[in-house]
């Protein structure tokens, strides 16, 4: 039988009343018909194969995760001022830029630095969206604020998140004392179902053959853009949801829908004590993870202390490099829909789709 | 796009680029003691000319094989290079005024203290560090000569005369390893796999109008010409490879957006080397392989699987070398012996029909042509192949062009006697691979295609599995996805079979910079 509601990101308990989390799940459900009302003119054969859970039952779907490493290869690949090549520890250095640092980490995974007389001492990561606590703020302004104070650790009125009447993602507790959610303008809940939605389409490339490389694709065949083609994850997550909607599945995002820290890969990482790296990684919110904190217990040696293949741990930006984001994907049986691949096909406005309610609620910054 | 760059070929070392391409190899790891630096020095400026570069090696290779052509065997040519690349430890030694900003980290730091990082032990067992014959922690180390003949005789020779030398001067010899190719199957590695078959292309020329360093197979009219030397050899920039020449830039997925590093002059013509000594449990690797697919084919859908078959599934290409892509169900001896056909493969696309140049005289590609296998089925996702080269696929990195920033060249030599599964005493006897390759970093090409590639379960693809040839979990187990040809899915399981008996990384400088080492820093 189809899910009946959404659950929070996380399966977090943020909501006060059932009102509000049957509200949330509305909300999710209309992001899921206006991406899916969008893509369907493009597939003129049985169906479009992305669903929405509330409306076809896909309790008896396979799981796949889909992972990529944390730090924005974008920024790599742009380069410097003029395009100029970057070397790593550069990189890092722009990541870690306070405040306008988050203006490149677009790997759906965003980190605040605590800093104490120059040393990182914590690295906060997270993969909430915004649209989350956009929805959160239109519920409850109050609560909004008091579930920043339960994040942080310290109190926030709700008038601290306010900017002319309106929510403000870029609040200070949301960037210069810390960090709530996701606030790159790509690392969105709509992005990533308007990726694994128009990914479900069946392409040809250029010469005629299938391709399951959509980026690509797109870039030759149609006027739509998925993701960003230098970044880790969206080629990735729109090649492996093309290869599954090229099995014949139907395909879907599965509750709780959204962005996952999936792990820290501290495989042969050395602290100076010997002791094992993955004590320093607190998973502290949602289950999945949408929220980690790195930080020695007890401080009882610095993170610079902390070496990875021989280079001690100076840029918050090294362990990002080792942060797995992840999205699950819900896999129908195989050979069920029998689609061919579609002629190039602009889905018009799937994008504004994708995006509306973020637009209507006047959450540009 | 721009031309082919002009390589210095009197100043680059011939086996990153060319190969040596030798039967017969003896390396020689060398500590020059604090008191002996001078020594050192002139030693060093006295084999400046006996090194062979590129120009010398690649005339040879190209003589040689054109022979072998015309002549349908092994031509009577012989000739004995020597190469010489230094640690950290001995370029510090011996030119400590040198600029040192743009030294690859991993290479300053030396191998021991990435031991962890690759994946071997740290428990006191066969790998850790500590056990290392070479590459150990606390261990000095300058120096790495390479000597590989055709000849056994002209090796020992050279190699005899070079010990000689390093002993009467006061040298340490730390570790005098010899290498020979397998005698009863030349070409392959101990447990039977042939190797070395797939190589990037490398872009460039020997010196001004001179050939170009790799040979380009394809006509015109094939849709690859241009990207590709040869089916499955995409031309890479010479940059990835040798410092001071024009590579693609990191995170680009453009692979002609290039860019030239600024170095030092002391590093232009120089490139990262790694060498690794990895030892081989044949017996066990076997006996492991008999153990899986006894299991397997118990399991429906699986009763086809032999243990030809799912040795091959471990490493995506049968014993001969014919690669699972284009022969999925049985070996294809044929096939494998056109080396460029058994390389005729992507993982995702339909691969098409090679158009070779008529000038190169090659036959045609045969007919079972590889097909798209995104999933899996015909060549497992973790596979080594598809593992350390995913070709074509989008990886966790993104693009499929990122993966070219993660190419090395691989030149590597077996040590031991072959296996004799008849002799008891066998299997005990020492074997193994000496791994050797170059790179422009080593943090980008082997270290990551070890500890980011070949170790985890989840990349480059998600949950396919580790390596099951070189991937390292500290000492464990490691598993697969595997795939019947009707999609259903199990696993494929073994020990592990191979470990670290040393590990170094080193330089190998251009001729003007060993030049340079010979002299004295100026005050």
């Amino acid at each position: 039988m189809a899910l009946t509601q959404f659950s929070a990101p996380g399966r977090l308990a943020d909501f006060a009343t059932p009102a509000q989390a049957t509200a949330w799940s509305h909300d999710l459900d209309n992001l899921f018909g206006q991406v899916i009302a969008a893509v369907s003119p493009c597939v003129p054969q049985p169906q479009l194969q992305f669903v929405n859970p509330l409306k076809v039952d896909t309790s008896g779907f396979e799981l796949a995760e889909i992972s990529w490493p944390g730090f924005p290869n974008s920024l790599v690949a742009q380069g410097g001022p003029g395009g100029t090549p970057l070397t790593l520890p550069e990189a890092y250095k722009i990541a870690d830029t306070p405040v306008q640092g988050r203006g490149v980490q677009d790997e759906y995974l965003e980190w605040f630095i605590h800093r104490e007389n120059g040393e990182i001492v914590a690295v906060d990561f997270t993969t909430e969206t915004e649209h989350y606590w956009q929805s959160l703020f239109g519920m409850d302004k109050d609560l909004a604020a008091k579930r920043y104070s339960d994040v942080l650790g310290v109190t926030v009125q709700a008038s601290d998140i306010i900017r002319n009447g309106r929510y403000n993602p870029a609040n200070r507790f949301n960037t210069t004392e810390g960090i709530v959610h996701l606030i790159h303008t790509s690392n969105t809940l709509g992005a990533e179902l308007d990726i694994a939605c128009q990914s479900t389409r069946l392409r040809t490339d250029d010469s005629g053959s299938e391709t399951n490389d959509i980026v690509d694709c797109l870039r030759c065949r149609s006027a739509d853009q998925i993701g960003g083609d230098t970044r880790n994850s969206d080629p990735k997550i729109a090649n492996v949801v093309s290869i599954q909607a090229d099995q014949g599945r139907l395909i879907t995002i599965p509750d709780p829908v959204g962005l996952y820290i999936a792990k820290l890969d501290t495989a042969g990482w050395k602290t100076p004590d010997s002791s094992d790296p993955q004590a320093c990684w607190k998973p502290v919110r949602g289950n999945p993870t949408v929220r980690a904190r790195f930080e020695v217990p007890g401080r009882k040696f610095k993170i610079s202390e902390i070496t990875i293949g021989g280079e001690p741990i100076t840029f918050a930006g090294q362990i990002a490099q080792s942060v797995f984001v992840k999205l699950t994907a819900a896999l129908g049986p195989a050979d069920q829909i029998k689609n061919r691949p579609s002629s190039p096909c602009s889905a018009g406005g799937v994008h504004a789709a994708a995006f509306s309610l973020i637009r209507a609620r006047g959450l540009r910054r | 796009m721009e031309p082919d760059p002009i390589l210095d070929p009197g100043e680059i070392q011939g086996d990153a680029l060319a190969g040596f391409r030798k039967d017969h190899v003896r390396l020689l790891f060398v500590d020059f003691p604090p008191d002996k630096v001078t020594a050192a020095k002139s030693w060093i400026g006295g084999l400046v000319d006996q090194i062979a570069y590129l120009d010398a090696v690649h005339a040879f290779n190209t003589a040689f094989s054109r022979m072998r052509a015309r002549l349908a065997q092994d031509p009577p040519m012989s000739a004995c290079w020597l190469s010489m690349a230094f640690t950290a430890d001995g370029l510090r030694l011996l030119r400590p005024d040198w600029d040192w900003g743009a030294i690859d980290k991993r290479f300053a730091s030396g191998a021991a203290e990435s031991a962890a990082y690759l994946g071997d032990p740290t428990d006191g067992s066969p790998g850790d560090p500590a056990t290392w014959e070479v590459g150990k922690p606390g261990q000095t180390l300058h120096a790495m000569l390479t000597i590989a003949a055709d000849a056994k005789e002209d090796l020992q020779a050279k190699a005899d005369s070079l010990v000689h030398d390093i002993d009467q001067l006061g040298f340490t010899l730390v570790l005098d390893q010899p290498g020979n190719t397998s005698t009863n199957a030349p070409g392959h590695e101990h447990f039977g796999f042939k190797d070395g078959i797939s190589q990037p292309g490398v872009r460039g020329r020997i010196g001004t109008n001179g050939p170009l360093v790799t040979r380009r197979v394809l006509a015109s009219t094939d849709p690859l010409a241009g990207t590709f030397s040869a089916p499955g050899e995409p031309l890479l920039w010479p940059g990835a490879f040798v410092l001071g020449y024009p590579r693609k830039k990191t995170g680009s997925i453009d692979p002609n957006d290039l860019t030239t590093d600024s170095i030092p002059a002391w590093m232009k013509n120089g490139s990262y080397v790694v060498f690794r000594k990895i030892y081989q449990d044949v017996a066990g690797f076997n006996r492991a392989i008999a153990e899986e697919t006894a299991r397997l084919r118990q399991i429906a859908d699986f009763q086809g699987f032999d243990e030809k078959r799912v040795g091959a599934c471990a490493v995506g290409r049968w014993k001969t070398g014919a690669p699972l892509m284009r022969a999925p169900l049985a070996d294809d001896p044929a096939l494998a012996a056109d080396a460029d056909a058994s390389n005729s493969f992507f993982f995702t696309r339909d691969t098409p029909t090679v158009t070779y140049d008529p000038a190169a005289a090659h036959p045609p590609d045969p007919p079972n042509l590889a097909r798209r296998d995104p999933t899996g089925v015909e060549c497992p996702l973790s596979a080594h192949i598809r593992k350390v080269n995913p070709r074509d696929e989008i990886t966790d990195q993104g693009k499929a062009a990122r993966t070219l920033e993660h190419r090395v060249i691989r030149r590597g030599v077996p040590f031991g006697l072959d296996y004799d599964p008849t002799s008891p005493a066998s299997a005990a006897e020492p074997r193994g691979l000496l791994f050797i390759c170059y790179q422009m970093s080593i943090q980008s090409g082997f270290e990551f295609l070890q500890h980011n590639w070949a170790n985890p379960v989840d990349a480059p693809h998600d949950g396919a599995g580790a390596d099951l040839i070189i991937g390292q979990t500290g000492g464990g187990p490691r598993a697969i996805a595997l795939k019947s040809p009707g999609g259903t899915r199990n696993s494929l399981s073994v020990g592990n079979f191979t470990h670290c008996g040393g590990t170094v990384y080193l330089f190998t400088p251009g001729r003007q910079a060993l030049i340079d080492l010979a002299q004295s820093p100026e005050v």
